[in-house]
């Protein structure tokens, strides 16, 4: 079970961090993606492909401080 | 033989009393630790006047801007400070209030490359910064370098919206993000929900260095 932000969405497997960012219209930025519990370097966003039972945290800042 | 005072009080009379009203049992802890903010607007000015109230010992200051009149809706800046440099006038501010902490101020830009040497020395890392980007990148590369580190960020804070939507979360083992991480800057930042954010950071951080985080 491929799990993103806590949510099953098993439609991603085999794709790339960057489809999957993609898809996510994610202000590139602005985000941190931890995948498997290890934050992922943006340069790693291409050719980090999502297998199943994976966990994938997408982390968004906002401004405001 | 002149006794030392602070304005007609003794030290010892100020140190001791300063302290009356706190949780006990924190004081030896909370004078021993280091904390470093890196921003010093809404949130990080509030930030470190509740750190330095509760008897955090040592606060790094960083942030390369100056007050600005448009600070002064939700930032601790006086008018008589519009133009000189936030640290140096949240030090000024913090020293009036606790002759006993010891407040660096650094005039930079954080940046991936200067992670390593402006946090290198503290005990817990403070993110209070405006910017969405720079966020990110303090996350990114001090777990990539401090990953043991305690991090403290601030995220969505903005608005009138309702005070209860902003809590603190444990993202992962030494990372802690307080916030309603929806709210956004551009709809116009005020004083209650930055003190709200402000007040989870600074509570956190005071958990963290007494060794017991209850979220």
């Amino acid at each position: 079970m491929l799990k993103i932000n806590g949510s099953v969405e098993n439609q991603y497997v085999g794709k790339t961090i960057a489809q999957l960012l993609n898809d996510k219209n994610a202000a590139l930025e602005n985000i941190v993606v931890e995948h498997n519990g290890k934050i992922l370097q943006r340069e790693c966003f291409v050719d980090t492909f999502i297998h199943n039972d994976d966990q994938i945290e997408i982390i968004s800042f906002v401004g405001g401080g | 033989m002149h006794k030392i005072n602070i304005d007609g009080y003794s030290v010892q009379e100020v140190y001791e009393d300063m302290k009356q009203r706190n949780v006990p049992e924190t004081s030896e802890k909370l004078a021993q630790a280091h904390v470093t903010i890196a921003g010093a607007g809404g949130l990080g000015s509030n930030i470190a006047i509740a750190l330095a109230r509760a008897g955090v010992g040592h606060l790094t200051l960083i942030d390369f801007d100056a007050v600005e009149l448009s600070n002064l809706n939700r930032q601790q800046f006086k008018l008589s400070q519009i133009n000189v440099p936030k640290v140096i006038a949240l030090k000024q501010n913090i020293l009036e209030f606790n002759p006993f902490i010891t407040i660096s101020t650094i005039q930079e830009r954080v940046t991936s490359q200067n992670v390593e040497t402006l946090f290198g020395d503290s005990d817990i890392i403070c993110e209070a910064f405006d910017d969405p980007h720079s966020k990110a990148v303090l996350l990114g590369s001090s777990r990539e370098i401090f990953p043991n580190k305690p991090l403290v960020m601030g995220n969505g804070l903005a608005g009138i919206h309702s005070p209860n939507n902003i809590k603190t979360r444990q993202q992962s083992e030494n990372v802690y993000i307080c916030g309603d991480n929806i709210s956004a800057g551009v709809e116009g930042l005020m004083a209650p929900r930055v003190l709200v954010c402000a007040g989870h950071q600074a509570n956190v951080i005071l958990q963290l260095i007494l060794g017991k985080v209850a979220l």
